[in-house]
């Protein structure tokens, strides 16, 4: 038993800590997400480069992303992986069964970028599954 | 499965917060296991049972 575990409130200081690496993590996330958002729309050029650089910045948005899942992942326990794991598959299953329609819907009602729309109701899914989860206890 | 954590960490006087810590989960995830809503892995269950120096059968009853 170290010092620090000797005393009385080391559990509550050590889930404080831990609440604070996690804002940290939510606040990079945030920042990077406004940095590509923003960067995005004002960096790509357009013409002939604009599709090489979308990739790259979709590639360099999905490594930020990783990342930052990766060092979520080590931050939270095993009943909030659960939950994100559930969330997650809920998510991935809805966009399998969507993407059939989106296509089909797409020859028939003009819809700019059906893709990006059943990406964003999957992402839609995945945050109200994590929130109901939570709220359920 | 029925358990008697929150007995064990009210002899302890412990919050939930104060438990998480010690057995480094989450607020929530010991809310969920003293309500039954969340069976521990059996790693947090060894975890616990360290923690208040008692085997799991003592702790967890799954009947």
């Amino acid at each position: 038993m170290t010092g620090d575990m000797a005393d009385e409130n080391w559990g509550t200081r050590r889930v404080e800590r831990r609440n604070r690496r996690r804002a940290l993590i939510a606040a990079a996330a945030i920042a990077i997400s406004l940095a590509f958002g923003i960067g995005g729309q004002y960096l790509v050029p357009a013409g002939a480069e604009a599709d090489r650089a979308s990739l790259l910045w979709a590639s360099g948005l999905l490594a930020a992303a990783a990342i930052l899942i990766g060092w979520l992942w080590r931050e939270i326990d095993e009943l909030q992986r659960r939950r994100l794991v559930n969330a997650a598959a809920l998510a991935g299953v809805t966009c399998m069964a969507l993407l059939l329609l989106a296509q089909a819907a797409g020859r028939m009602v003009p819809v700019a970028e059906p893709m990006i729309d059943v990406m964003m109701i999957g992402a839609i899914v995945m945050v109200a599954t994590i929130v109901f989860q939570r709220v359920r206890g | 499965m029925k358990n008697r954590l929150k007995v064990l960490r009210a002899e302890r006087d412990w919050s939930q917060a104060e438990l998480a810590g010690r057995l480094d989960v989450s607020r929530q995830a010991v809310n969920a296991i003293e309500t039954g809503k969340h069976d521990p892995s059996l790693t947090l269950a060894f975890r616990i049972g360290r923690l208040f120096t008692l085997s799991i059968e003592e702790i967890f009853d799954d009947r």
